[in-house]
């Protein structure tokens, strides 16, 4: 096994799990100030963002218009259904298309 | 000598309550089979094994951060980064358990570790919105179910990459953003100024790395870090829809 990557498994697991565990012991949030859990409330759509781009523009920079209307076809049937399984699907059907 | 039958009773009822965890649990079972695949897809499309792409799986079991991870590890981030940007993309976990915490029973130090390890952000929104207390079996059965799912899926994504065409597997890479474009988009119907907010980190995190050259695991951390901030600060003065105990993602 690459050390490397079983480093980053098991820590990014241990820190993980910490966030999860941590709550179930000790009650804080109460006590937490507002904005600190608005911050993280807001923080997972921040991830999304900065998860999608430039992300998108590099890993597709071969076919750049495959790459974002594949995402755009995931976004915009992401609206009228609730689960994932159909954005994805379609998204690959888009990119496909025109690869 | 005849025994009163509380234990049959509370046998039978954890039976129902395993039973309801197990059927509450599939789709996100089903849901989360193809992502895995993906997952299992691009790890080995980035030439990771398969032994540590399964331990990612096991014992992460945080599907963004997941690919967040082959991201950053296909870009030759250095392990430090990586950690960090997974730790605080999964640090909203903290707000979800809190949440769960308060509405579970488990008196056990070991009940409340093992019920804590599956609460993704798929099985947080199932658990929560049933009624009344939530109970250890319930939670536990949709937790094994989920995180079956997501085992399995990456084994026969890794598998499966042997066979799918070239021309298949080069749009498979596409499965993570739409992943992502999707999750948004469930958010956004919800609250439309949570899109602001995305274009800010996707703003951000694109002038960081393609103008600035600075290294990607930082830049993401930055750029969600700025993006949060200024969110925290505005949306309840912007956003009517905006609720601070709505946990769900």
């Amino acid at each position: 096994m690459n050390f490397e990557i079983v480093l980053i498994v098991l820590f990014s697991a241990a820190g993980t799990y910490f966030a999860r565990v941590i709550p179930f012991f000790i009650s804080f949030l109460d006590r937490l100030p507002l904005f600190f859990r608005r911050f993280l409330r807001v923080m997972p759509v921040a991830a999304l963002g900065a998860l999608l781009f430039p992300g998108l523009l590099i890993d597709f920079s071969h076919a750049p218009a495959a790459g974002l209307i594949g995402t755009a076809a995931a976004a915009v049937t992401a609206l009228f259904s609730k689960n994932l399984l159909l954005p994805v699907a379609v998204s690959v059907a888009a990119a496909y298309f025109m690869i | 000598m005849y025994v009163p039958s509380m234990d049959v009773a509370a046998g039978l009822s954890t039976r129902n309550e395993v039973t309801s965890g197990i059927a509450a649990g599939f789709p996100i079972f089903a849901g989360y089979f193809p992502a895995a695949m993906a997952f299992g897809l691009i790890a080995r499309d980035i030439s990771i094994g398969l032994p540590e792409s399964m331990l990612f799986s096991i014992v992460l079991f945080a599907g963004a951060s997941q690919f967040f991870a082959l991201n950053l590890i296909a870009s030759g981030a250095e392990v430090v980064e990586i950690v960090l940007g997974i730790v605080l993309v999964n640090l909203r976990h903290l707000l979800m358990s809190a949440s769960i915490s308060r509405r579970t029973s488990a008196r056990s130090i070991l009940g409340r570790m093992m019920i804590a390890f599956g609460n993704t952000d798929e099985v947080f929104a199932t658990a929560s919105s049933t009624q009344g207390p939530i109970s250890t079996p319930y939670l536990m059965s949709l937790e094994i179910t989920a995180w079956s799912g997501w085992v399995s899926g990456t084994l026969v994504g890794y598998t499966a990459g042997a066979i799918l065409p070239a021309g298949l597997q080069q749009s498979i890479g596409i499965t993570l953003y739409g992943m992502f474009a999707a999750l948004l988009m469930h958010n956004v119907k919800n609250i439309p100024w949570y899109m602001v907010i995305a274009a800010i980190a996707a703003g951000t995190n694109t002038f960081l790395v393609l103008v600035l050259s600075m290294q990607s695991g930082w830049a993401f951390a930055i750029s969600m870090a700025a993006a949060s901030a200024v969110g925290a600060a505005v949306i309840p003065a912007v956003s009517a829809s905006f609720r601070e105990d709505d946990l769900e993602l």
